[in-house]
């Protein structure tokens, strides 16, 4: 008696006969791209940064001390790749400083209070209150034409963006691709607030545009826009993973914790709102890089109104050691600024009692942190 | 079965280094075919396998003396296809595309593989994963290294293709594979 075979054996099977059927076309004339190397995290992460011509800060470490010469005479200075080093250059990755935005170190115009990005998109808030979304160097465009509820949520790798809009006839949450020629990706209704009132909110947008919105009072939903079903497939993930508060998508997985207050979590939801548990987290604030394979947390959360934090602390996604990153005496991190700006690099805003806003960027190799311009 | 780029180990000749044309020859069936399960139509492949070359030749000596050229490539054009996903209405075009001409079709062999619609339906991160897993035959680590993500992410893809798939062939009685908690 034969069995029917295995899905992974009928998937092998069946793109092995449909490549070897297909006809190849004969090899079209090749012309080299002018396109540079481009830059990845890949090859950051191996590699300690780059001299900039606006200065350079030495951060002097101990694991490369080079012995002293038998004569006494001093050693010559280890060479500069031999020292970790963290550039003064400004940050990379778009940031808001005193209402300017900056996107790959070009100002953009207007007056702005909050930006996010992930992959080579982001979103941006401006003091008018309008959002609108860039991908790499290109032009800003506006969310326009929408009455945007909360802030627009990024995929962890910057491919789409998931908000809700007031209109007419309720509450929608919607979406778009955001690389160039991309298009909406349809709508579903949801309610404004749960029974207790309490308001529903994007909470994540996996890189599979599942976009998973829930409220404190039970409303917790996942949409599945490219599932292959009709565009208003909801899985009830209350139903099938309740108590589950989902804090965000990033690169290594979804962050949830068990319980509104409980211990956090990274887990994966299957299409059918199922959620598998991979590790535990030691905070449900982590950020993690673009690569997936470090993140940080702050070492506390903030006190009362208290607007900043004195340490972060960054650790490999699958454990390992953790290591502490502070700011000059003075200096502390302004709440949900740090993120990552390579592998290797977190930017964030500092601040300081009296007010005073600088930008910061620390290596994590380097294991400091420098203020910038 | 193991299936590379090249096909077998040394496509040009042993002892003559080959130019570039030699080799995008060599590699050109096996790049296009991967091109193909990725985009799901001609059109888009030929375009993929075609940009992957014109890189290739752009970074010709980092490629000529890679350790594993056909990993270089296999990145290069994942990468491009990846940043160039298409929308779903034309992903859903992809589904009526009649089959191209081909001649010489072996007897017996279906012209379209009973589960190809369903792959071609998944979102393209998705159908990434699957088409690396189980036609380029990586492992997770080494698909996390061709798509710059981590293996936990590779996983988690894989295992929602695999359901979706499932769900599409209405076989819930199969038996998930073993995950660890």
């Amino acid at each position: 008696m034969t069995t029917a075979p295995k899905l992974e054996d009928r998937i092998a099977r069946d793109l092995h006969s449909t490549a070897d059927g297909i006809a190849v076309p004969p090899r079209p004339p090749i012309a080299a791209t002018r396109a540079g190397r481009r830059w990845t995290p890949l090859l950051v992460a191996a590699v300690v940064l780059v001299v900039v011509a606006t200065g350079i800060t030495l951060i002097a470490t101990h694991r490369s001390a080079t012995p002293a010469s038998p004569s006494g005479t001093p050693s010559p200075s280890p060479s500069p790749s031999a020292i970790a080093q963290v550039a003064r250059s400004a940050p990379r990755t778009p940031y808001v400083l005193d209402h300017a935005l900056f996107v790959h170190g070009s100002r953009v115009p207007g007056s702005w209070q909050y930006v996010a990005h992930a992959g080579s998109a982001w979103v941006a808030q401006r003091t008018d209150n309008s959002w609108w979304y860039g991908v790499g160097t290109r032009a800003p465009s506006a969310i326009s034409g929408q009455d945007v509820v909360g802030a627009p949520v990024l995929s962890p790798d910057g491919a789409f963006a998931a908000f809700l809009v007031n209109g007419q006839n309720g509450t929608t949450l919607t979406g778009f691709e955001t690389r160039v020629g991309g298009e909406g990706i349809g709508g579903v209704p949801v309610p404004r607030t749960d029974g207790a009132g309490a308001p529903v909110n994007v909470k994540a947008v996996t890189d599979d545009g599942d976009v998973i919105v829930q409220s404190d009072g039970g409303i917790s939903r996942m949409w599945e826009p490219y599932s292959g079903h009709t565009g208003t497939h909801v899985v009830d993930l209350s139903r099938t993973a309740p108590d589950q508060v989902v804090v965000s998508a990033t690169t290594a997985g979804v962050v949830l914790t068990d319980g509104a207050d409980g211990p956090a979590y990274l887990g994966d939801i299957d299409a059918d709102g199922t959620v598998h548990r991979h590790g535990t987290l030691p905070s449900p604030e982590v950020v993690v890089d673009p690569t997936g394979r470090s993140m940080v947390w702050p070492r506390s959360r903030p006190a009362g109104e208290q607007t900043w934090i004195g340490t972060l602390l960054v650790r490999p996604v699958g454990g390992g050691a953790t290591q502490r990153l502070t700011l000059p005496i003075g200096w502390g991190f302004a709440v949900e600024t740090w993120s990552w700006e390579t592998a290797d690099t977190l930017v964030s805003r500092a601040v300081t009692a009296d007010g005073f806003s600088r930008m910061v960027r620390c290596g994590v190799s380097a294991g400091k942190c420098v203020l910038l311009g | 079965m193991m299936h590379t780029m090249t096909g077998h180990r040394d496509p040009v000749g042993a002892g003559a280094a080959p130019t570039f044309d030699e080799y995008a020859d060599a590699v050109w069936p096996a790049l296009y075919r991967y091109a193909y399960l990725l985009a799901g139509n001609h059109a888009d492949a030929e375009d993929l396998a075609q940009q992957t070359l014109e890189k290739a030749l752009s970074n010709w000596r980092r490629v000529r003396t890679a350790d594993r050229p056909e990993a270089y490539l296999r990145r290069i054009l994942t990468n491009t296809y990846i940043s160039s996903v298409r929308p779903k209405s034309r992903r859903l075009e992809l589904l009526t595309d009649s089959p191209p001409e081909r001649g010489g079709v072996p007897p017996g062999i279906e012209e379209r593989a009973s589960m190809w619609p369903l792959i071609v339906a998944l979102p393209p991160r998705q159908r990434t994963v699957v088409v690396l897993r189980y036609y380029e035959d990586l492992s997770e680590h080494e698909i996390a290294e061709v798509m710059g993500c981590s293996a936990g992410n590779v996983k988690s893809t894989a295992h929602h293709a695999l359901k979706a798939l499932r769900a599409a062939l209405g076989d819930e009685d199969e038996s998930p594979e073993g995950r660890g908690r």
